[in-house]
């Protein structure tokens, strides 16, 4: 089977002695790979669509006995790799839990943490990793575009909710690109997006440069605090829909909420595995007592990540 | 009358190798000196690209190396093993023997960079900070040795070459 040119990106960054154990798991299980647990003194954990993997030196097994150990070598040479050996250049991501890569992938981190005034500061000790590959799937926002789309051609304002895992991200990214292309068999005319990509998963931008495709009116403000990137794209980029990744805090949904008033529509996504999960959460209140958003789309993993379970119409506009 | 012309000749012979040889000692004893600053200059370089701007490792020695002569060698090597994807502390301790075969550098004035090179671009700037001067306060003990009475060192060494050769001739003649 041939690899994914991101997957490519992700092989050529890791130390040779893992890209050839996890060569044949590409080879086996393609696109379907999610995410590569490598934990100092384990087995190395590959998940997939279908289920996890243990990885042997023939390749990927469900048999724990023959699964590869990473050691402490391992683990140093993969934080060297993933790092371009300048931990000290990636500290603002390492605060927040992770490195980026190239091609957009992300690499989790766990080990001993380190704290300056009650804050992560940083970690001393890396001994874990979590590789999350960037899928960067199209066409995963068709099955729910038509439900989004208002008469006159642009987005109603829209909550994408789901549990973790279950393909919030994707559905957005995707969004993105469909609306800044355009969808005219949906309706849909081509659309400014205003990105604020706090967590740089929506670009999977990596020094600046975003790696996925988010079509040609697409605005990215990368790793800034959401509640100033929607204020900078409202005030400067004139979007006709601000999109943004896990509104958690209540500045955040302030600031969304100025953006709403401002005219613009607004994307956005919020964990959760049912609408009245969300409205519990009291960060996201003053969105949803504004009636901002006149469609909510609930995804779930019951057939595999980006389930759509529903698409609820609701606020004024439904 | 031919015998003693070549025994004279010999003897200049004798005299000029030996006077030589303490010529190159005492160019290397310089050499060394010199080359023992510019490493300390190239690590208080590297320092502020690290520490303060940020700069990915393979920039900052790629940056150190075209800054400084001679000892850039050593980081410009460093930076094209870093970007071929070798691991950071192969990659320096690689170009840094590579570098003391063609340098006038002792293996133990290597010692530092060999300390350095495990831990180089594996931590947080403040980290990496107090790792640069450690290996600088190192080398600067190491030139402090290496300076001291250098200009009367130079001509001892020079001086004995020719004394040495000297006294082998008269030895030998």
């Amino acid at each position: 089977m041939s690899l994914h040119p991101l997957q490519i990106l992700l092989l050529e960054k890791i130390p040779p002695r893992l890209r050839h154990l996890l060569l044949p798991v590409f080879e086996a299980a393609g696109d379907r790979v999610q995410e590569i647990r490598i934990c100092q003194d384990k087995p190395i954990l590959v998940q997939t669509a279908a289920g996890e993997l243990y990885v042997s030196p023939a390749g990927p097994t469900d048999r724990l006995e023959e699964a590869v150990i990473a050691d402490a070598g391992t683990v140093k040479e993969l934080l060297d790799a993933v790092t371009s050996s300048s931990v000290y250049a990636l500290q603002d991501a390492m605060k927040e839990g992770y490195v980026p890569l190239p091609g957009g992938h992300r690499v989790g981190l766990c080990g001993e943490a380190r704290t300056e005034g009650g804050r992560v500061a940083g970690f001393r000790h890396v001994t874990g990793f979590n590789i999350r590959l960037n899928r960067d799937l199209s066409g995963v926002a068709r099955p729910v575009l038509r439900r989004l789309v208002r008469p006159d051609g642009g987005i109603w304002s829209t909550l994408v909710v789901s549990p973790p895992g279950a393909g919030k991200t994707t559905l957005l990214r995707d969004l993105i690109r469909t609306l800044s292309r355009g969808a005219p068999e949906y309706g849909l005319k081509p659309q400014r997006v205003g990105v604020a990509d706090e967590r740089g998963e929506l670009a999977g931008a990596f020094r600046g440069v975003a790696q996925n495709d988010l079509g040609p009116r697409a605005d990215v403000i990368d790793r800034c605090p959401k509640r100033f990137a929607l204020a900078m794209l409202v005030r400067t980029m004139s979007p006709d829909v601000v999109v943004t990744d896990e509104i958690g805090h209540p500045e955040d949904a302030e600031a969304a909420l100025d953006a709403v008033t401002a005219g613009v529509a607004l994307v956005c996504s919020a964990h959760g595995a049912t609408l009245a999960d969300v409205k519990r959460r009291p960060s996201l209140r003053p969105l949803l007592e504004h009636e901002v958003f006149q469609r909510v789309v609930v995804l779930s993993k019951r057939e595999g990540p980006g389930t759509v379970e529903r698409v609820v119409p609701c606020g004024g506009a439904a | 009358m031919r015998g003693s012309g070549v025994k004279l000749l010999g003897a200049l012979l004798v005299i000029g190798g030996a006077a030589a040889l303490g010529h190159l000692e005492a160019v290397r004893r310089e050499k060394r000196a010199r080359e023992l600053a510019a490493v300390i200059t190239a690590l208080e370089l590297l320092e502020s690209h690290v520490v303060y701007g940020q700069v990915l490792l393979a920039d900052a020695l790629r940056r150190v190396g075209e800054a400084q002569p001679g000892a850039g060698w050593a980081f410009l090597r460093a930076a094209e093993r870093l970007e071929e994807g070798w691991p950071a502390s192969r990659a320096l301790r690689e170009s840094f023997s590579a570098w003391a075969a063609r340098s006038a550098l002792l293996e133990s004035d290597l010692a530092p960079l060999v300390h350095l090179a495990p831990v180089l671009g594996l931590s947080e700037g403040g980290d990496q900070a107090r790792h640069l001067r450690w290996a600088r306060s190192q080398l600067e003990v190491k030139l402090a040795g290496a300076r001291q009475r250098l200009p009367e060192v130079a001509r001892l060494c020079k001086a004995l070459g020719v004394c040495g050769g000297l006294i082998l001739a008269l030895l030998l003649y």
